[in-house]
């Protein structure tokens, strides 16, 4: 009797291990039945073009239960293409992505954040388009050129841009009037913000919102003043860094001399990322501070009297207004055994209607910033500003570069190293990486 | 000649019983550990694909990676401080307790459970705000008791990033430490404390040549197991220094999350998590052998 009760247990315990193992299969069949929904509803209608077939289409978790809406009239276009999307959240989206690709498990249509497409691209991973680009003749000229530097390697494009957005300086007209100061006349210079900044400076409220914390943040003010002087980031063929020069010198004692001697910057600096400057600006504490326009929502909603004003990020005397460029695309992959559907699918979300819904901020056709979604006065700006968008370079190796330019910032900032040694530090640091 | 058989037959079926579990433990731990291990000899690009075979100069070039010897350094500081702090507040906390005639007891004991019971981030969170520059509490509360007169950048500078961390974990472990070394206590006869009295000891005597040997196996192993826990943390120094500024408070464990997660360098954490096993697991297993073992023969 004991051991049979006891045979049981085992038996018990062995089948929950298999069944938990098994569990991945059941997603696979619901995916299944939904698609035989699909087909049953496209059947139904008549054919356009003679593009069919099935496709994967690997996504972002934040478009999960919007794609029905947006996928409405593709449906109707294609009615023999089937779509299977598969929402993937950001936290661990660039490791699933490598691992995929290189295992050649990856789906056929990718949405890649423009840091990656290049060096997907030249691991092999995605499909040239120049053909398909022709076949069914898109105009890339509707795109932004900046947006088409993220994709293009040696004159070829290997993605279609859907999204692109880039930085704007915010500024609170009321602080702006304290200081005596022209609430309609933000700084166009960064000197001039420097002046703006020192102005604004008095108790516990400063001038400007420098970032000290999170690499991302802090290395994004970096580049967008290098890039206003010019100084690129690492040389043409990305095997040498090219910043330690006179110029970017220049920038990095400038943006360090904020902090450590004009005193315009909060003396918690390297506890700072931009979360937290967005919450001190709404709260007033803050005159002026760099993000996007998803973080307009947010600052109103802390604080519905917030009287703010936006502009393009000042350019350095004699340079040009620069802001670092970010945004999404969208790539077919070497795996891809259904190409016209695929092609036909990144085409429709590529285009200017409906990039307009599909991406969370703007679109990267220029001909959509006259779209009703952009209408808002405050969106000006920003829709303005993606004409000055720079794009980082495509290196693989790109994260650990700007690891080590934020580590060496750090230093800086924290008092443990001068400009000078830091940045030829990072310099040799990023050339150890990139060998 | 049955007896016998029927005595393998029951040991057989122990091992069918155990089977799911061992299965369970082979595949978590010890399946990942030599993995780890051989990764360690490997040198990846996960850009390329390729898995080289470099062998022990992967370990050389590890060891001459200043960032490397930096964070071994401070997880050798940051567990010593961790572990002698949590101990010697923790026992003298628990004895006061136990010897104590005090009324709130129960209350006193509730109380002094919450840093143990909090979730690790929660707690983090909140130490992350207290030790603000601008908004925290304690730059606040040291002004305005005159011990200092401008805000210290407690986790965001060189000199005071990891100290901020080690009183964060101290504060989360003293609970425990209390809880075990007062268990230990009431577990040492009150015969024998009396026999000593009346053979004319002092209360220091007494403390001294029969409470301590008597917890001590319990007090060791209490030990041990603080300095493996704090060696392979993780939560508290991400959370609040985040190894910064520029490594100066990353410990083993952040540094091999660095090269893993953000550089994609698998061969290179393999090969310092390899080398965070080996420290570990050499403390761990001196540690018993000189300390516990020799315990128990007496």
């Amino acid at each position: 009797m004991k051991k049979r009760i006891a045979m049981l247990l085992a038996g018990a315990m062995v089948l929950t291990m298999l069944g938990a193992c098994g569990a991945p299969e059941n997603e696979s069949t619901d995916n299944r039945t939904e698609q035989v929904q699909e087909e049953v509803q496209n059947k139904e209608n008549d054919t356009q073009e003679d593009v069919s077939g099935e496709i994967t289409v690997w996504t972002g978790s934040w478009n999960d239960g919007l794609m029905d809406e947006i996928m409405k009239d593709f449906y109707d276009q294609y009615p023999d293409v089937k779509v299977n999307f598969e929402y993937l959240p950001w936290d661990g989206m660039e490791d699933k992505y490598l691992s995929a690709l290189q295992a050649g498990a990856g789906p056929d249509v990718l949405d890649m954040a423009i840091a990656w497409t290049i060096p997907y691209a030249s691991m092999g991973k995605l499909q040239n388009l120049d053909g398909y680009i022709e076949t069914y003749q898109v105009d890339m000229s509707e795109y932004y050129e900046c947006a088409l530097e993220t994709l293009t390697i040696d004159g070829s494009y290997y993605a279609l841009p859907y999204r692109s957005e880039t930085m704007c300086l915010f500024y609170n007209k009321d602080l702006f009037e304290k200081a005596g100061l022209d609430p309609d006349a933000p700084p166009a210079t960064w000197e001039e913000l420097r002046e703006y900044a020192v102005k604004l400076t008095k108790g516990d409220v400063f001038g400007f919102g420098m970032c000290g914390s999170n690499a991302g943040n802090t290395t994004a003010q970096i580049y967008s003043m290098m890039f206003s002087k010019g100084v690129s980031l690492l040389n043409e063929d990305m095997t040498e860094a090219a910043f330690n020069t006179k110029e970017g010198m220049e920038v990095f004692s400038f943006w360090a001399d904020l902090f450590l001697k004009d005193g315009a910057v909060a003396k918690s600096v390297l506890e700072n990322d931009n979360t937290t400057n967005r919450n001190l600006f709404a709260e007033g504490k803050l005159g002026m501070f760099m993000s996007g326009s998803y973080d307009i929502e947010p600052i109103l909603e802390a604080n519905p009297e917030m009287n703010m004003g936006f502009a393009l990020c000042p350019a350095f005397a004699g340079g040009k207004n620069s802001a670092v460029l970010g945004g999404w695309n969208l790539g077919m992959s070497d795996t891809c055994k259904n190409p016209d559907a695929a092609f036909a699918l990144m085409r429709y979300l590529a285009s200017p209607d409906v990039s307009v819904d599909f991406s969370s901020t703007f679109s990267s056709c220029k001909s959509a910033s006259a779209n009703e979604k952009y209408s808002d006065e405050k969106l000006k700006v920003f829709l303005e500003a993606i004409n000055y968008g720079v794009p980082l370079p495509g290196s693989p190796h790109m994260n650990q570069i700007t690891d080590i330019i934020y580590n060496e910032a750090q230093a800086v900032l924290s008092g443990s190293k001068d400009t000078e040694t830091a940045l030829t530090d990072a310099e040799k640091g990023v050339n150890d990486v990139l060998q | 000649m049955s007896k016998n058989r029927r005595r393998i037959e029951k040991n057989c079926w122990g091992y069918v019983y155990i089977a799911p579990a061992l299965l369970f433990v082979f595949a978590v731990m010890l399946i990942p550990l030599i993995y780890t291990l051989i990764m360690g000899f490997m040198k990846t690009d996960l850009f390329t694909g390729k898995i080289k075979f470099v062998g022990v100069k992967q370990f050389i070039r590890i060891f001459g990676d200043p960032y490397f010897r930096l964070a071994v350094k401070n997880t050798f500081l940051w567990t010593a401080g961790s572990v002698v702090f949590q101990f010697l507040i923790g026992f003298i906390i628990a004895n006061i307790l136990n010897a104590s005639q005090v009324r709130g007891k129960t209350i006193i004991r509730i109380l002094l459970m919450v840093p143990w019971v909090l979730p690790s981030v929660v707690s983090a969170m909140v130490w992350d705000w207290s030790y603000h520059p601008d908004y925290g509490m304690i730059n606040e509360m040291l002004k305005r008791a005159g011990i200092i007169t401008q805000s210290i950048n407690w986790t965001s500078s060189g000199s005071t990033a990891l100290i901020s961390a080690i009183i964060v974990n101290v504060w989360k472990m003293v609970p425990f430490v209390a809880l075990m070394t007062e268990a230990a206590l009431q577990g040492v006869s009150q015969d024998l404390k009396e026999a000593a009295r009346v053979d004319g000891a002092k209360s220091r005597q007494v403390f001294f040549h029969i409470v301590i040997p008597e917890i001590s196996s319990s007090v060791n192993t209490v030990i041990l197991l603080l300095s493996i826990w704090t060696m392979n943390s993780f939560t508290f120094i991400y959370l609040l220094t985040e190894g910064g500024p520029a490594h100066s408070s990353e410990i083993l464990s952040l540094y091999i999350y660095r090269q893993a997660f953000k550089n994609y360098d698998f061969g290179t954490a393999s090969a310092a998590a390899s080398v965070l096993f080996v420290i570990t697991a050499a403390i761990a297993l001196m540690y018993n052998r000189f300390v516990i073992r020799r315990d128990r023969e007496c």
